[in-house]
């Protein structure tokens, strides 16, 4: 398979529709399985992984889903190429970054995703556009189902599933949900939502998981606990957690509309007048005015292109994507120049 | 290989860990040194939990505390990862640790559920490998207008909070016991 492929698609987080995808970008479900008998993929004795590596991708191409998936090595491949990957969320950080025998597998819509060696043997997510957690757990489950037929988990009845961190043991289940939240960066009232959701035991992370930033003001909210619960029981948590966040963030648009409309649309058109005249641009920078235009959009303070369309920048303006759009390597500099070209293309007079 | 620290001469077969105050000592000795000092080779919990190295068949015995050390580190017999492995990266080396490590890792899982001690028995309440979700359509139903109910009170459309209202009543005394039965049933 050649990467290039993926660039001629938008990713199932990528379409801007399901419930709430005015402020609920993406859902993601994940589920961390390990084989028995084998080591984990972090302990420093590697001679299991080839070994894991080959059991699982028997078993995987035998499910009923298993054949319409590409399976891709990631050990050899060229850095960017892995970075593609992790830039569409289809592998993390610690996969694309990472060493020795590892693979993901993936659907074409780019909606489920399994790689295998990450920090377990197994991880299989589910991402779907939109507030949908339902739906995605539905999904990885059935693949769930699919697989323990054919492969022995690391199981215990005290424990549940075992996994690498403790922290993930029991369901080995991890739901996040991207929101765009700019109305409470803007109100200051973003603060008080971490507190609220750290006291669910809940945590709050950037754009691309664990570790990273919150680029666009776009936040991954997932729960802690993975023990001791039902699927279910997260499941539901989850869901009205993440709906009391939307209808705080519903409510600071309709004030910002109401009592500072005045602020709110300079701040979406001078994202408008960066982003389309602007010769140097970060992807950070990218992020925040494009964050900027989505707000202005959903809200109807602008209609210059679909959501899916704006989405699609938000992508295609990550350091790699960008690269290979360009088709050669760049460095900082260079990269921020093509990148306030690209944009300046891409919101050109057609869109104005 | 380590050279007994006593004698200087014999290859070390003992190798004790000691960690006070995050620094790590080590101790490498020979079996006749290690005796000599009055180390009671019979007593040792698990020789090749001792020694780290694998063990030819599974032992069934619990890893009791080793001894020797003051502050004991723990060895996984299976993988021979160590707690203080587990202790500096955060990460286990195979799925026997839980079993190797579980008179540490219980209490640290625990706590991660709750704020309040809890007592022995099973924590995990989820699915089984090889069954069905425990997922029951019902349940998932009733927390689905739960949700929408109050969705329908903060945007204070009471019409439709009113017609959740009575939904959720029909399913609750739908629900009841026999739901609660295929649960019990699911887990067992």
């Amino acid at each position: 398979m050649k990467i290039d492929d993926c660039l001629h698609r938008d990713g199932e987080w990528l379409k801007g529709a399901g419930p709430h995808c005015a402020i609920a970008v993406s859902t993601r479900v994940r589920l961390a399985r390990n084989l028995a008998r084998r080591r984990f993929p972090t302990h420093p004795d590697h001679s299991d992984r080839r070994k894991v590596l080959d059991e699982i991708k028997d078993a995987f191409e035998k499910t009923p889903s298993g054949p319409a998936f590409t399976w891709y090595e990631l050990d050899g491949q060229m850095p960017i190429d892995r970075r593609i990957l992790m830039e569409r969320h289809l592998i993390s950080r610690e996969l694309a970054e990472g060493s020795g025998p590892r693979a993901v597998a993936f659907d074409e819509p780019e909606s489920v995703a399994v790689m295998a060696n990450e920090e377990d043997h197994l991880r299989m997510q589910c991402l779907r556009s939109g507030l949908r957690l339902r739906e995605a757990f539905d999904c990885v489950n059935q693949l769930d189902d699919d697989l323990s037929g054919r492969l022995a988990y690391a199981f215990d009845p005290v424990y549940g599933y075992l996994t690498s961190c403790p922290t993930n043991v029991g369901t080995g289940l991890r739901v996040s949900v991207m929101l765009h939240l700019p109305a409470l960066v803007m109100t200051q009232h973003i603060e008080k939502v971490f507190r609220a959701v750290y006291e669910m035991r809940m945590a709050v992370r950037g754009f691309y998981g664990e570790g990273t930033e919150a680029y666009g003001e776009l936040y991954q909210i997932s729960n802690q606990v993975t023990c001791g619960r039902t699927e279910e029981d997260i499941l539901a948590d989850m869901e009205a957690t993440i709906q009391s966040v939307i209808l705080y963030e519903e409510k600071a648009r309709r004030e910002l509309a109401g009592n500072a409309k005045n602020r709110l649309e300079d701040r979406i058109w001078r994202s408008w007048g960066a982003l389309k005249n602007a010769r140097l641009m970060s992807s950070e920078e990218a992020m925040r005015h494009l964050s900027s235009l989505r707000l202005g959009l959903v809200m109807g303070m602008m209609n210059k292109f679909e959501l899916r369309d704006l989405q699609r920048l938000f992508l295609l303006s990550q350091p790699a994507h960008l690269q290979r759009i360009k088709g050669r390597e760049l460095d900082s500099d260079a990269r921020d120049a093509e990148r306030a070209e690209f944009l300046r293309k891409r919101l050109g007079p057609e869109a104005n | 290989m380590y050279i007994c620290q006593i004698c200087k001469k014999n290859p070390a077969t003992i190798h004790l860990t000691d960690i006070h105050n995050n620094v790590k000592k080590e101790v490498h000795l020979c079996a006749g040194c290690a005796a000599e000092k009055g180390f009671n080779m019979q007593s040792a919990a698990s020789l090749p939990q001792l020694l780290g190295i694998k063990a030819k068949k599974q032992s069934t015995e619990e890893p009791r505390p080793n001894r020797f050390a003051p502050e004991e580190d723990i060895i996984c017999p299976k993988c021979g990862y160590r707690w203080s492995d587990f202790k500096n990266k955060g990460r286990l080396g195979c799925s026997e640790d839980y079993h190797a490590f579980r008179e540490k890792l219980r209490p640290l899982i625990a706590n991660q559920l709750s704020a309040t001690p809890i007592g022995p028995g099973p924590l995990h309440r989820g699915k089984y490998p090889g069954k069905k979700s425990s997922v029951d359509p019902v349940t998932r139903e009733i927390r689905n207008l739960e949700l929408d109910l109050r969705r329908a009170v903060d945007e204070e459309r009471y019409e439709d909070a009113a017609r959740i209202k009575s939904e959720l009543r029909e399913l609750r005394g739908y629900a009841g016991t026999p739901a609660k039965a295929a649960d019990k049933t699911e887990l067992n």
